[in-house]
């Protein structure tokens, strides 16, 4: 069962650690300006866009080493974005009002889902591919 | 100030402790993202069991918005999902879209539920 070996290089842990910093405080910053469940939702659909560039754009196009395309995807996008929070948010909704709950839901699994495939469809453009299979 | 330090600390802790789980979990050869899977939830448990706690506000910046945020994963379930449906793994796509949002709702209540008790 077992096929790779575990790889978790000093500087991805580090990028990913100051990079985490990075993307929770964004995250944190939003919440402040935004009120409520839809500074989440902006969070986790604007990182679901991003998230699909980095990893299927910059990462195979750019000269940019290993730990930094980990820490810019799994380290800010990864630490930006944040499932935990949904589920909170979603369940204090849903208990005050099951419509808004599943609104809130849907448009924050159905946005996020479109706006990934979204950037690995503009990340596949942009590397002038024709994958849109 | 130290409202963002807070969550900064959580949250790098956080994500080091999701890469290095992503990691064990590449050592294995699976359909599903079992790893993301598992973080998601258990993260999802976490913040439900600090909500029911009711925490002082530093220490719920640190350990909710930090920590829980930093360590569960949003943009990655959903790159996750394009994947799948890329390489036409449906029924992987369904279970996991499925599964993640149902057992994440679970995990939060059961939490919750917990920290309301303790």
């Amino acid at each position: 069962m077992r096929y790779r070996q575990f790889k978790a290089p000093l500087a991805s842990l580090l990028a990913v650690a100051g990079f985490g910093a990075l993307g929770g405080s964004l995250r944190y910053a939003i919440g402040l300006l935004i009120n409520g469940p839809a500074a989440t939702l902006v969070v986790n659909l604007v990182g679901s866009f991003c998230l699909a560039l980095i990893t299927y754009w910059l990462g195979p196009m750019s000269d940019l080493p290993d730990w930094a395309i980990t820490g810019l995807g799994t380290g800010l996008i990864g630490a930006f974005t944040t499932f935990s929070t949904f589920s909170l948010d979603s369940l204090h909704l849903l208990t005050r009002s099951m419509w808004l709950g599943l609104a809130y839901m849907m448009v924050s699994l159905a946005g996020g889902f479109l706006l990934a495939g979204l950037g690995y469809l503009t990340a596949q453009h942009m590397k002038g591919g024709h994958h849109y299979d | 100030m130290i409202e963002f330090g807070m969550v900064a600390g959580g949250a790098a802790v956080g994500a080091v402790a999701r890469y290095v789980l992503t990691q064990v979990g590449r050592m294995y050869q699976n359909r599903l993202p079992w790893a993301t899977f598992g973080i998601n939830i258990s993260g999802s448990f976490v913040i439900g069991l600090l909500a029911g706690l009711q925490l002082p506000q530093l220490l719920g910046l640190l350990l909710m918005t930090g920590f829980c945020g930093g360590y569960t994963t949003f943009s990655t379930y959903n790159t996750e999902l394009v994947i799948l449906l890329r390489d036409r793994q449906i029924v992987a796509a369904l279970t996991y879209f499925f599964g993640s949002v149902v057992s994440g709702l679970i995990a939060v209540s059961l939490g919750l539920c917990l920290g309301n008790y303790l």
